[in-house]
């Protein structure tokens, strides 16, 4: 997978045009493909059922396609995700579930003093990956999607704030109690990596 | 996989905290895309077209009836003058190859009016 951010921004604009203008179904899949596993988990992470987070990936991409002009520019991450997650609190207040923005209580968090996890000592394993996800899965509403839109969606907190429609600070805020919540949760595997230093 | 970012996105912010657990995110196991994903969301797309061809068919069915309701209203109202003599005019125009005749009958008639039958309605001359 390509990871640099200009090349993905004209593949992007280029596979999104190809489809619109010359109607180019190969262009869709690239596109939905590219989009999968970042759109997909995030709104896995805010739906908590496959099923439902299915349902949410395609009408995400409906409500994309049937608008192209509402895509102006690149990076598209940005604007895909506060069409997902429009989608989701719609969803939610048509349905009486929990509305994740509406949690506001943050509540007490034991931070861990466990430290930061070192990117060239970690083992990304799928079993540690599973764990995180047990524990984000966990979080209040509101900081499990400040973490998916971070962690999934790779988005700068600026965007992060744009798509909640809250301060910068608010986003900041969340996303700290958030990571200081899994180092509680997972102070085992935070320990492990401290002993390996 | 890395999404679309711009100059102060992740890569730019992120500390090594949230690399680490990104990397062990993208690890963990997603559901495979189904098979009908590209169908079902060309399917919707399809729909919510359709739905806003509908809605414009809709409204332009509303506009012509409001039009043919102001219309039918506009020739109820009463006439105003300058649209009496048009029609004055027009009625003229449409009936004047009837002239002759209509002086014809009209001689007629003033011919029977001269007579005078008196009381006796059997007098009357047949037509």
């Amino acid at each position: 997978m390509d990871t640099n951010p200009e090349k993905e921004n004209t593949a992007d604009l280029a596979d999104w045009q190809a489809y619109h203008r010359r109607g180019e179904r190969e262009a869709l899949v690239r596109l939905v493909e590219r989009y999968r596993r970042p759109l997909f988990g995030y709104l896995l992470r805010l739906a908590g059922d496959a099923g439902t987070a299915e349902d949410w990936f395609q009408e995400t991409w409906a409500r994309a396609l049937a608008r192209p002009r509402s895509f102006v520019r690149p990076p598209m991450a940005p604007w895909l995700f506060r069409i997902a997650h429009n989608l989701a609190m719609d969803s939610f207040r048509r349905s009486r579930r929990e509305v994740p923005l509406a949690q506001t209580a943050e509540g007490e968090v034991t931070v861990a003093d466990a430290g930061t996890l070192a990117p060239d000592r970690l083992v990304a394993s799928r079993e540690l990956g599973e764990r995180i996800a047990a524990a984000v899965a966990e979080l209040p509403g509101a900081q499990r999607e400040t973490f998916s839109l971070r962690m999934d969606g790779r988005l700068a907190f600026r965007e992060i704030a744009d798509i909640q429609g809250c301060p910068l600070g608010t986003v900041l805020a969340r996303m700290q109690y958030a990571l200081a919540k899994l180092r509680a949760a997972l102070a085992a595997d935070y320990s492990d990596w401290k002993e390996m230093r | 996989m890395k999404t679309t970012m711009d100059a102060t996105g992740f890569e730019a912010t992120a500390t090594a905290e949230e690399r680490a657990l990104a990397r062990a995110l993208e690890a963990c196991k997603l559901p495979a895309m189904p098979v009908g994903t590209i169908e079902g969301i060309e399917r919707r797309v399809r729909a919510r077209r359709m739905r806003v061809l509908r809605a414009m068919w809709m409204s332009a069915v509303a506009v012509a009836a409001a039009v043919a309701l102001v219309a039918g209203a506009w020739r109820m109202r009463s006439p105003t003058v300058a649209e009496d003599a048009a029609f004055a005019e027009a009625e003229a125009e449409w009936l004047s190859p009837y002239d002759a005749e209509f002086e014809e009958l009209e001689t007629t008639l003033l011919a029977f009016e001269a007579l005078d039958f008196g009381s006796d309605a059997t007098a009357f001359p047949s037509l």
